[in-house]
């Protein structure tokens, strides 16, 4: 559970069928209070279908979500009140500038205050361009408009989907500080497959495999759980097919030795291999593949 | 429902629209409809006649003949310029933020639909400005403001607000929300186009006036009363639009509307339609659930259209289209004609049927049944060609391998003309055989069809401008059989050898505006 706050958001055996008979979430079941919730996991994992049931976008087929207690389901406006979201592959209407596109999102979750729209483009660095067409704005821009957008009504609850795809390495830590920056009073949930996105802010990591919750844990319980599961070692190159093949290969550099592999196994996965110290990368591999489904 | 919600839904849907280059270019098309619609009476030409006599160009004349003939227009036009209000949200995922809002569902529709009849109202008027000074050019009484909002009002209000429902109802109503809907609005169309006009024989009183979307009977029944005085005839016969006249017969002044209660009335009855479309639009509307919305991820359904070729997969798989594609441009464009009919198999199965059905029916069933309906199911199989590469992203895809982009735009042109073909194939071969010169006209036709799908799609980058354009022309060449200058594809058989040159230059004309919009769509985004 997230930090010593009150719990937010629950979750209760939530699960999305879809109607051509794909499971994309399956008896999910969460509990969350504050902080930044790093959700990872492979694409099709089901994260995006996740996040798209707790923004009230589309309805469990079978399970509970609840906020401050109430069941989101049956009363979606009580969340929505509360609620930033910013999708995957976010787009803007080219046509308006900033200020336009802030001010109607602003409009629509019943903010009326001019200054509000001004603050928050003062936030994300994109007041200089305030008036400026959104088309012409780079992707980063376009992100971090969206978080904007998302931020506008000061929400309890931040869901951010895949926010730093395509973003230059730039782009990104300014984005996560943003997030970071955002996190402490709230609840904010970061969907990504990229470990690197979350390890620096998130206060919490949920992983994700075909549509069930693999584990949850704070960053160090994470770790916690992957030492003495890493391992690296030497190999010839014309072994490295085979190696690839067998094992959880986390990283690999080709060298004038041969291949030099880092490997996330639960035992010594070859003779001579020596256990280094984990790093979130390869805790994620570890609980993704040696981890207990919920 | 907050006012202020609906209105920033509306302003921003204005905003997005006016925003597009294309909204210029729909700009300075008003100016020429205006222009053209509006004849000089010096080339022997004038708007509106009865019974012979020319009517004098005063305002309440222009404005009643104007205004009819631009809400006809605007109920096929409009429909198709406006109907991807919802769609954009989609496409963009701002639909996804706004389900996430408390916005209500109703806020959100109501917003979309003030922004659409705004947009139209818009487009109205600047008509109306063209219109009035095409009087001040060729008019033969001042210009009356007041006569030219009254009747404009009455005439086009309804068609505005009804088209604008209808297209929101439209993109609501899932199997309604595509090319299906495109092709099945074409028919509301021609049912709201001829219900008011044959029920306005009985002069006010018939049931259809209370359904005129876009002012038939009340054109009729505005004009009627005063020609049938003036005329000693119970029957006189207007005709509106640009027709040739005799100088020697005098003009006949239409003194205006005779506005009373049952007037108004009809035209308020006929605008409140929009109530129901409204009311339906609101129970469809899928709030942005990709569970429930077509084009999304995560089992949505997919097209009316692709749905009905299902069955026919196996089909499709039998003649492996998957291997007709290839380097260079004779492939390619059987890549074009390949991917139709793996999209969608229907487009294979009709083609099929045309051929069959082309043998057994009658020479006369065949031109005027037959061919009229393969032009209407080529309208559909072709629409998306141009625009589904950037629809479905992988326009980047296809020009980062070598020597597709420049060979894009005419493959996509033959690839189209090839399919265009194999719909007339045996139409074209028996009329070869019996009458030439309609042969030819057919062959132009089909090649004026593809190029037009191209041109049209590369230049406006969605299908719907083709789909609306073509399907109001088709319209009004099935209404006209002995009109040689609508007969683009021969099967009325009143083309005359000029008529076939300028369909053929046409054609070409608007490959050529393909080739060109690809060009400089291509310069504008490498700058």
């Amino acid at each position: 559970m997230l930090t010593t706050a009150a719990t937010a958001l629950t979750l209760e055996a939530v699960t999305k069928r879809f109607r051509n008979g794909i499971v994309a979430v399956n008896d999910l079941s969460l509990s969350l209070g504050t902080g930044v919730l790093g959700l990872l996991g492979p694409n099709g994992a089901g994260k995006t279908t996740l996040m798209q049931m707790i923004a009230t976008i589309t309805r469990p087929t079978g399970g509970r979500i609840l906020f401050d207690g109430r069941d989101i389901t049956s009363d979606p406006d009580f969340l929505r009140e509360k609620l930033g979201y910013l999708p995957q592959d976010f787009g803007v209407y080219d046509g308006l500038t900033a200020v336009q596109f802030l001010t109607y999102f602003a409009a629509l979750k019943g903010v009326s205050s001019r200054s509000r729209v001004a603050e928050m483009l003062e936030m994300v660095n994109l007041h200089t361009v305030a008036n400026r067409a959104v088309g012409g704005f780079s992707g980063g821009m376009k992100q971090r408009l969206g978080i904007a957008q998302a931020l506008i009504n000061d929400p309890a609850l931040l869901i951010v989907d895949e926010p730093t795809a395509g973003l230059d390495p730039e782009e990104r830590l300014r984005f996560r500080n943003i997030l970071s920056d955002i996190g402490f009073d709230r609840l904010v949930i970061f969907s990504t497959h990229i470990v690197s996105d979350i390890e620096s802010i998130a206060t919490e990591i949920a992983v994700m495999k075909s549509g069930r919750l693999i584990v949850t844990a704070t960053p160090p319980d994470l770790l916690r759980a992957a030492t003495g599961s890493v391992w690296e070692t030497t190999i010839a190159q014309d072994r490295f097919d085979e190696a690839r093949r067998a094992l959880r290969i986390a990283r690999s550099v080709r060298n004038s030795s041969g291949v030099h592999l880092r490997v996330v196994s639960p035992g010594c996965p070859l003779p001579g291999a020596v256990a280094v110290e984990p790093d979130l990368e390869d805790a994620f591999i570890y609980a993704l593949n040696f981890g207990a489904a919920q | 429902m907050t006012v202020r919600r609906v209105l920033a839904v509306a302003r921003t849907d204005v905003r997005v629209r006016m925003a597009r280059g294309s909204s210029a270019a729909l700009l300075v098309a008003l100016c020429i409809l205006a222009y053209v619609i509006v004849p000089d009476l010096s080339t022997g030409r004038a708007l509106m006649q009865v019974n012979g006599h020319r009517a004098l160009y005063n305002s309440a004349t222009i404005a009643l003949a104007t205004s009819s003939l631009c809400a006809v227009l605007l109920g096929m036009l409009g429909f198709y310029l406006i109907s991807n209000t919802i769609r954009r949200d989609i496409v963009t995922r701002t639909g996804f933020v706004v389900a996430s809002t408390p916005v209500r569902n109703a806020e959100y529709l109501a917003g979309k639909l003030l922004g659409s009849i705004a947009f139209l109202t818009l487009v109205v008027l600047v008509y109306i400005v063209n219109v009035m000074a095409m009087q001040l050019l060729r008019g033969e009484a001042p210009i009356e403001p007041l006569r030219y909002a009254t009747i404009f009002l009455a005439a086009m209000g309804p068609a505005v607000v009804v088209v604008a429902g209808f297209a929101l109802m439209f993109e609501c109503v899932y199997p309604l929300s595509g090319r299906f809907g495109d092709i099945a609005y074409f028919f509301v169309w021609v049912m709201l186009l001829t219900i008011p006009a044959s029920t306005a024989e009985a002069i006010g009183s018939g049931v259809g006036s209370y359904f005129d979307v876009f002012g038939i009977a009340f054109l009729i029944n505005a004009s009627k009363p005063q020609a049938i005085a003036d005329f000693h005839n119970v029957h006189p016969e207007v005709s509106i639009g640009s027709s040739r006249f005799d100088p020697a017969q005098i003009p006949w002044r239409f003194d205006g509307v005779k506005w009373s209660w049952h007037v108004v009335g009809t035209r308020a009855a006929s605008a409140a339609l929009v109530i129901p479309l409204f009311v339906i639009a609101w129970l469809a509307f899928a709030r942005f659930d990709p569970a429930r919305v077509k084009g999304s991820t995560g089992g949505a359904r997919g097209s009316v259209l692709a749905r009905i070729g299902a069955p026919l997969a196996p089909l499709v798989r039998a003649v492996r289209p998957e291997s007709w594609a290839g380097p260079g441009l004779a492939r390619m464009a059987l890549g074009e004609i390949a991917l139709t009919i793996m999209l969608y198999p229907t487009v294979l199965a009709a083609a099929l049927a045309t051929a069959i059905a082309g043998v057994v029916v009658r020479e006369h069933a065949l031109r005027s049944a037959l061919l009229p309906i393969v032009f209407v199911a080529l309208v559909a199989a072709l629409a998306e060609i141009p625009t589904r590469d950037r629809a479905a992203r992988v326009d980047a895809i296809r020009s980062g391998i070598p020597r597709t982009r420049r060979l894009s735009v005419p493959a996509k042109l033959l690839g189209a003309l090839g399919l265009a073909l194999a719909f007339v194939i045996v139409p074209l071969a028996r009329m070869i055989a019996t009458s030439p010169r309609d042969a030819l006209s057919l062959g132009i036709g089909a090649a004026l069809i593809a190029s037009a799908a191209v041109g049209m799609g590369t230049l406006a980058r969605t299908p719907k401008l083709f789909a609306g354009i073509s399907m109001l022309y088709l319209y009004i060449v099935m209404s006209s059989p002995h009109a040689a200058d609508f007969d683009f594809a021969g099967w009325n058989g009143a083309a005359t050898d000029g008529v076939r040159v300028a369909y053929f230059v046409a054609a070409i004309a608007l490959a050529g505006i393909a080739v060109l919009a690809e060009w400089l769509g291509g310069r504008a985004e490498r700058s």
